[in-house]
């Protein structure tokens, strides 16, 4: 270690762009990093949920007396159990909706309805078996589009959260299944369609996955003297915080949310998860209460949205698009959770990246009697992406165009409005979508294989708002050493955020980087972040640290003025210190805080001229071969080209572009969760299969157009789900090439593509 | 998981003494891959299990000319990948494992394990039962050997009484034969098989003597299919491919729908990768 009392000199150097290893590598590889699941504390219990086996009923008994009475069980608690300390134990990001044990009523299989508390989670365990719950049973609604028009209801009335303004006015409704209805309108479709040479009508289905990270679920309370402590897995401290002290009607003073590493998160950990639970009822015994989901129980707490989307078109012969209509109904399951804001913050772009001058898009956050949905990877843009460039390619194919052609003929120029009516800048799609082109070697002759073997290739092309308008903040307090610690509530789950704040502040304080220290996000000492979540962190907590870093810098200069020293860059801190606080000692901090301009869109047309601060694209090809004896694919290629601006660490793009990619390829092939009268029916590892490194043979192809993005802090905006958008449309569109079979419902397993095949085959005789 | 209690003896004759005298609630196991699922679940909750991984007695593999392969029970499948003997003698035993489940499985799995779950969805039983292999179980001191084709009852059904071990597989040498192993995964590659076929030909291509095909993974054991054994001396190969059909392995076998594929899917694959198994065993053709 050196004990250098000045800025190491690294003129020559820069941070930004290099391949830095992640900062915990050592860590991780050796087994030391420390997550929630090894927190314990003194007397602490552990909690095991008894869960609802009904999809929709009213609670008529909870038994607990054979429970209570084995050896071991501190306590048995239900829902009735809470309100004894808190009045409305409900929470939920955009609704409150969502009790923290049934009340009342159950709305899905798997719900909490009590918990057994005991010192040994495997006597908690065992008790769970003993608890006898009964049901008066209501009848299920699992359907997102029958939803709609149901008499079965969810919900009583709708209970929006006091978190967001724009939800109020959906307050105490009541009779219907529609959490919310974003609306945008632009031009008249409708007369279009009636007039059009050609028009095409087309419904894409997905299915219910799960985001199965390698860390369940945990969270551990502890609360004394009118304070709470809460370590958790979460991917949004600063929410957590908020939602739990609103839920307890408590100070946000009195409630301090840590978390260390996250082994994964992928949206699963946004917004409250088990933290209302754990917090009820430690305040319930006094004493610490723990609880870790089995990766089973995950599958009943958090999944992606299933989609139903009508897409229809208006097109010239020679591949104008006139005039785009989407339905796009989200299976929200029973509780909200961020639902409604994918369906509203990804909606919006349900038409695609291209310049249409009629658009018409419903996107509808509906309830149904199934687990909850929320954030998953893509925050939606994959599901409409699946339907819009499914659609798009059957146009081009039944046109007989070219579909790449089609696609540059339509995409939105820079400078161009978009559906929202904002102003494109810093969007490279032309540049993105002619790179794919290019590696793909698409306009070379294409090998369609033979026999029972077909070839095909396909492409999509698509784009993604990052959420807004959101804030965040953060401190850099430089050492007398001229070392420094960055406070921020930015959550690294294995991302590599941490990695990519240190460079940024590596970068402006010219320092190296194993001089910078990441703090790990809590709530009383890292200052506020909306959330780990929509690939927002490089931007907006870039920008944070950024500032808070040319903050401090300003300070130490400011200091070595005062002191009569030389005020140029690096400066011997050391010294500074030494003529202001008579010894080498002390702290200079920055604070940063980043919230970018943002116009709400108009709620009947949707219209904004600034809904987004920036734009991802992610454009995706692939090769292919289906063996037409059993269905299977096999990915000959695979190649991704985003536009993320400038790229901070190359190796961590790689690898979130790779990771994005198997994820979305087991969405895309076979990730189903199987679904019985709402009961999962395939909830452990055994029988939900994710993709694992033998599951792709063939290197992945990424690629970045780094064109830098001016508003961005070095040039550089997200990248964590942009490789997700569009594998699914690009395998379906390559199969179509292959065999002339369109697929429009996800997974395409092997069965399906079979079947498919074969009834193509029939109706082709 | 419920607590358990676990027992981990040093010699084959304890383990027998500790099974005997616990007979009710001790639940041996081997590589524990299998049965930690289920015990993880919630669906089954030992009290006692007894390990069978510290039993230098049957973790080793040897060949003798009378015997063939004489393969310990608690032989990992890892041991059983890189060993010399099974790559000479039973070259398709050593290429499956490659593909069997993941390496962090098979540094655990044992053979006598993967052999006594009895889950149709395994690789080794039907492999082992077209290669004519045997095992040997122990009971209180008493052996006795079970050809490996009456062993499989049914869904996670033996042979094996109560108590009972497996703690030898003997497994016939395949020198001059031809033999096969070809699954199919629905899900990722290293999935449990929807349809597993393994075959085993004494002959030529031209002049078959004597087969042995099985069908693991589509229905409840390890199925031989009697229209590829029984009065197929002296066919060539192509003779026998005619032979394969939906309709024929459909009046020997009722597959089962499951998440790995519905039954008629199941039934199709059997056809289609009996054929490629066939193949590959001739060296005929490009197949996967």
């Amino acid at each position: 270690m050196t004990n250098s009392s000045s800025f190491d000199s690294n003129e020559n150097s820069s941070w930004i762009g290099q391949s830095v290893s992640k900062l915990e590598s050592v860590e991780k590889v050796t087994g030391t990093a420390v997550y929630t699941h090894h927190k314990t504390l003194p007397n602490m219990l552990y909690g095991k949920i008894f869960r609802s086996t009904v999809a929709h009923g009213l609670i008529v008994n909870i038994e607990t007396s054979l429970a209570k009475s084995l050896p071991g069980v501190f306590g048995v608690y239900t829902g009735e159990d809470l309100k004894k300390v808190v009045a409305e134990p409900y929470y939920g990001p955009a609704f409150s909706d969502q009790p923290a044990l049934a009340l009342g009523k159950v709305r899905y299989v798997g719900e909490p309805v009590a918990v057994v508390l005991s010192h040994d989670p495997h006597v908690a365990e065992s008790a769970v078996k003993l608890i006898e719950a009964e049901y008066k049973e209501l009848d299920a609604i699992f359907d997102e589009v029958e939803a709609q028009t149901s008499n079965i209801f969810v919900h009583d009335e709708l209970k929006p959260s006091g978190i967001f303004p724009d939800l109020q006015h959906l307050v105490g409704r009541k009779n219907t299944n529609l959490a919310l209805d974003f609306h945008l309108k632009k031009g008249d479709p409708e007369q279009v369609f009636a007039s059009a040479e050609h028009v095409f009508e087309h419904t894409f289905k997905t299915q219910p996955v799960m985001h199965t990270p390698l860390e369940p679920i945990v969270a551990v309370a502890t609360a004394s003297s009118g304070r709470m402590v809460i370590y958790t897995a979460t991917q949004n401290p600063s929410f957590i915080r908020t939602d739990i002290a609103r839920m307890l009607a408590w100070s946000e003073s009195q409630v301090q949310i840590v978390v260390p590493f996250l082994g994964g998160g992928f949206g699963s950990k946004l917004y409250v998860k088990m933290e209302a639970l754990v917090a009820c009822l430690t305040l319930l015994v006094n004493l610490p209460v723990k609880i870790s989901l089995s990766m089973e129980e995950q599958f009943y707490t958090i999944t992606k949205h299933a989609t139903t989307c009508k897409i229809k078109s208006a097109v010239s012969a020679d591949g104008k698009i006139l005039a785009r209509k989407c339905q796009v109904w989200w299976n929200g399951g029973a509780y909200a959770d961020i639902g409604p804001r994918v369906a509203q913050k990804s909606g919006f772009t349900a038409a695609g990246p291209y310049d249409i001058e009629h658009v018409d898009i419903e996107s509808m956050a509906m309830y149904t009697n199934l687990p909850p949905a929320g954030a998953l990877r893509g925050f939606g843009i994959p599901q409409l992406v699946w339907a819009y460039e499914s659609h798009t390619d059957i146009i081009a194919r039944e046109l007989g165009l070219d579909p790449v052609a089609l696609r540059s003929k339509n995409l939105l120029q820079e400078g161009m409005k978009n559906a929202s009516g904002m102003v494109m800048r810093s969007a490279e799609l032309e540049k993105v979508l002619a790179r794919l082109a290019a590696k793909m070697n698409w306009d070379a002759d294409f090998d369609t294989g033979q026999g029972t073997v077909l070839r095909g290739r396909g492409i999509g092309i698509a784009f993604k708002a990052v959420v807004a308008p959101t804030t965040s903040t953060a401190i850099v307090n430089v050492f007398a050493d001229g070392s420094c610690a960055v406070l921020t509530s930015t959550v690294d789950m294995g991302q590599g955020s941490n990695t990519v704040l240190a460079q940024m502040v590596a970068e402006i304080l010219t320092i190296p980087i194993e001089r910078v220290r990441v703090v790990f996000p809590d709530t009383d000492v890292t200052p506020y972040d909306m959330g780990t979540l929509s690939s927002r962190s490089t931007f907006h907590m870039g920008h944070a640290v950024r500032l808070a870093a040319e903050d401090a810098k300003s300070k130490i200069i400011s200091m070595a003025k005062e002191a009569g020293m030389q005020a140029i860059w690096p400066l011997l801190i050391g010294d500074i210190f030494k003529s202001k606080y008579g010894m080498q000692a002390g702290t200079v901090s920055g604070f940063g805080s980043y919230k970018p301009a943002y116009v709400s869109p108009d709620k009947l047309t949707g219209q904004s001229s600034n809904i987004a601060p920036f734009w991802m694209v992610g454009a995706t090809g692939v090769e292919i071969s289906v063996d037409t004896e059993t269905g299977h694919l096999s990915i000959d290629r695979l190649v991704n080209v985003v536009d993320c601006g400038k790229v901070i660490n190359p190796d961590a793009v790689n690898n979130q572009l790779t990771g994005a990619t198997m994820m979305q390829l087991g969405f895309t092939l076979f990730e189903k969760m199987d679904l019985d009268n709402g009961q999962v029916t395939n909830a452990s590892f055994a029988d939900y299969k994710i993709c694992g490194i033998k599951d792709l043979l063939i290197p992945i192809e990424n690629e970045c157009i780094e064109t830098p993005q001016p508003n961005a802090p070095f040039g550089a905006k997200g990248v964590g789900e942009s490789a997700t958008f569009c594998l699914s449309p690009a395998i379906a569109n390559a199969l179509e090439h292959a065999t002339g079979v369109r697929i429009t419902s996800l997974p395409m397993t092997p069965e399906v593509v079979f079947n498919a095949l074969n009834k193509f085959k029939k109706s082709n005789c | 998981m419920e607590k358990f209690k676990l027992l981990q003896p040093h010699s084959l004759n304890e383990a027998l003494g500790m099974i005997d005298g616990h007979r009710s609630d001790v639940r041996p196991f081997s590589g524990g891959t299998a049965i930690m699922l289920m015990m993880k679940s919630g669906i089954y909750s030992p009290k006692t299990l007894l390990s069978l991984r510290n039993i230098p007695d049957i973790a080793n593999i040897r060949f003798d000319e009378h015997d063939g392969l004489c393969i310990g029970a608690s032989v990992t499948l890892d041991q059983l990948e890189k060993s010399d003997e099974v790559m000479q003698h039973a070259p398709v035993v050593s290429h499956a494992m490659k593909h069997l489940a993941n390496q962090r499985v098979r540094n655990v799995a044992r053979v006598g394990g993967a052999l006594a779950h009895g889950d149709p969805h395994m690789d080794l039983p039907p492999i082992l039962v077209a290669l004519e292999s045997k095992v040997i179980a122990s009971n209180s001191g008493v052996s006795r050997e079970i050809p490996l084709i009456d062993f499989y009852k049914g869904y996670y059904e033996t042979a094996l009484d109560p108590g009972e071990l497996i703690i030898q597989i003997k497994v016939p040498s395949t020198h001059g034969c031809h033999t096969a192993y070809i699954k199919s995964t629905t899900r990722t590659r290293d999935d449990w098989p929807a349809v597993g076929v393994a075959v085993h030909f004494s002959g030529t291509s031209s002049h078959v003597i004597k087969s042995s095909v099985i069908l693991g993974a589509i229905s409840d054991r390890p199925i031989k299919l009697a229209f590829l054994a029984n009065q197929i001396a002296g066919l060539s190969v192509s003779d026998i491919l005619e032979l394969v059909s939906m309709e024929n392995i459909s009046k020997e076998i009722e597959p089962i729908s499951d998440a790995l594929g519905s039954a008629d899917y199941k039934l199709h694959l059997a056809e289609v990768y009996t054929r490629r198994a066939i193949k590959k065993a001739f060296g005929l053709g490009n197949v996967q």
